[in-house]
């Protein structure tokens, strides 16, 4: 069922001034309920101007976004439901904490909703338990925690709202490798749980093969490929015309290929390399 | 859109107003504004638009440009219009809607609304021209230079143009920020366009404080930063630009000295009787 869907959208600013750009340029792509898209795409390719055209916080100059088939920016309230139902959490979230307390900062968003009491009260705990937040840090002011529990008392305030589509822009930008592999859980969590759609913005091709089902490649403000994650990391010469990569798994088989010509190309993971590199060696005993 | 502002916005290019000597361009300003109160009809203040006008046009600066910038401040000319038009009780009376009301609208008002009018309208045109055409660095080293003889007085020039280089630095990255949070709490449901002047305020806190706090955490990081390059405030610093006045800059100086000198002959020396041009103030 398809949830989200984008069509011939275009955008740019500073119109009339020397610093004009055009950030997106006819853009197209639909999104299905529950998946998993990956957004890659080099600095200034339009990627978090389109994120911002997902909940209306930027409006597109021409074409459409469709939220359940319906425009989210036919009127006021279109515009508010698309508010509660796409849930967009901002590159480095941590600065924008601003409650004297983690609970009621994670509150904000649910509150605005205009829930009652209980109910945020619950969301709240529930939130808190996607990031593993414990009670004793909820009561904590948000400015006293270290930088990777502010990051995720920060995405637990949008998943407290339980958005149908959770949007993240660089989630893991400048964590250490364990605290971007939690993160990474818990988002993967918060959508088993809630079968939500997830789509995060990332540079790390390691993390997109990870975890995506789909991914989008963005170039000066175009969609440049769409589609799984075997179909746009084949294409490595494609994509780092670009200036972007393959994930190191796969440039390290890719190189490995040249000597032992037997190994699958369609390698993205770090596992399936370990995965396919012991099969490869066991055949080669073996023998 | 907050991005949309665009009075202290530097739009580069290569026009003769662009290339003049940054200190050459503060003066001449300043001598303008001056020049501008000096005005007392309107031949003199006539004169001045018309020079606004025509920087404007040497700068290649659109007028569309120009016109955003006005947009700001058509309360403030509208608001003193009126006044003017309210208080100013000379001339033919031309309408007294009230009777039992001291307002009274004269030709004296109209006159002294539509000359003030010109008058702070002039005024914004040369100071958006000084900043859409100069560099804030330029500026602020400009200034420097400028308030240089105040070290003998035992004034840190250097370090108040720092201070000021700095802020100036900090504005378009301030903005963004703005915009980041503003747009990070509307995901979040916040509600910062609609509902009363108390309310919107309130809606505000969500935005201000993280705000807040980041200056504080970017100034802490940039003090560290320049401590970390051993940066004192030290006045005995030599520059990579040097700057120098050259025949451009006289040919300004010496335009500009000429049109202060018709306005103050026909501002005090009542030399506007030989033109048909009425005195109004």
């Amino acid at each position: 069922m398809v949830i989200l869907e984008v069509k011939n959208v275009s955008y740019g600013y500073s119109h009339g001034t020397p610093f004009e750009i055009t950030a997106l340029n006819n853009v197209s792509f639909s999104v299905e309920k529950g998946e998993l898209v990956g957004i890659i795409g080099h600095t200034g390719s339009g990627k978090s101007t389109l994120i911002k055209m997902l909940n209306s916080l930027l409006k597109p100059e021409s074409g459409q976004v469709l939220l359940h088939g319906k425009d989210i920016n036919a009127n006021k309230a279109s515009i508010k439901e698309a508010r509660s139902k796409v849930g967009l959490c901002f590159q480095y979230p941590e600065y924008q904490l601003f409650e004297e307390t983690c609970a009621k900062d994670i509150a904000f968003g649910p509150k605005n909703m205009g829930l009652s009491t209980e109910e945020v009260k619950e969301r709240v705990l529930k939130a808190a338990e996607f990031v593993g937040f414990s009670k004793e840090l909820l009561n904590k002011s948000p400015f006293d925690l270290s930088g990777g529990q502010k990051r995720r008392c920060a995405i637990a305030g949008v998943m407290a709202m339980f958005p149908e589509v959770l949007v993240l822009d660089e989630p893991t930008a400048g964590l250490d490798p364990i605290g971007r592999f939690e993160l990474l859980r818990m988002i993967e969590n918060y959508r088993k749980d809630t079968g939500a759609t997830v789509m995060i913005v990332s540079h790390s091709m390691d993390d997109i093969a990870k975890t995506a089902d789909k991914i989008l490649v963005m170039n000066k403000g175009t969609l440049a490929m769409c589609g799984s994650v075997q179909e746009v990391f084949s294409k490595a010469d494609t994509l780092i015309e670009m200036g972007l990569s393959v994930p190191t798994a796969t440039s390290l088989i890719s190189r490995l290929r040249a000597e032992i010509p037997e190994l699958s190309p369609d390698i993205f993971t770090v596992e399936a390399a370990a995965e396919e590199l012991s099969v490869y060696f066991k055949g080669r005993t073996s023998k | 859109m907050i991005k949309d502002i665009t009075i202290g916005q530097f739009f580069p290019g290569k026009s003769f107003i662009h290339k003049l000597d940054p200190r050459a361009k503060i003066i001449l300003t300043f001598v303008f504004i001056v020049a501008l109160f000096l005005c007392k009809n309107f031949f003199s203040l006539g004169l001045l638009f018309a020079s606004a006008l025509i920087s404007i046009a040497v700068s290649k600066i659109s007028f569309k440009v120009i016109l955003k910038g006005l947009k700001m401040i058509v309360v403030l000319v509208v608001f003193t219009g009126i006044l003017q038009i309210i208080y100013n009780d000379e001339g033919t009376l031309l309408w007294k809607p009230f009777q039992q009301f001291d307002f009274a609208v004269t030709t004296g008002g109209i006159f002294s609304a539509v000359f003030i009018i010109i008058r702070i309208v002039s005024l914004i045109l040369f100071s958006s021209l000084l900043t859409y055409t100069t560099s804030p660095t330029m500026l602020t080293d400009a200034i420097e230079r400028l308030l240089s003889p105040l070290k003998l007085i035992k004034v840190n020039v250097s370090s108040l143009a720092m201070m000021m280089t700095i802020a100036l630095r900090f504005i378009p990255t301030l903005i963004e920020e703005i915009d980041i949070i503003m747009s990070a709490q509307k995901a979040r449901g916040a509600d910062l366009e609609t509902g009363s002047l108390t309310q919107r305020a309130k809606a505000l806190v969500p935005v201000f404080i993280p705000l807040i706090v980041n200056s504080f955490r970017r100034a802490y990081e940039l003090a560290f930063a320049m401590e970390c390059r051993c940066y004192t405030g030290d006045n005995k610093r030599t520059r990579m630009k040097e700057m120098k006045l050259g025949i451009r800059d006289y040919t300004a100086f010496l335009i500009v000295l000429l049109l202060v000198a018709l306005v103050i002959a026909t501002s005090f020396f009542n030399i506007s009787s030989w033109f048909i041009f009425e005195r109004v103030i």
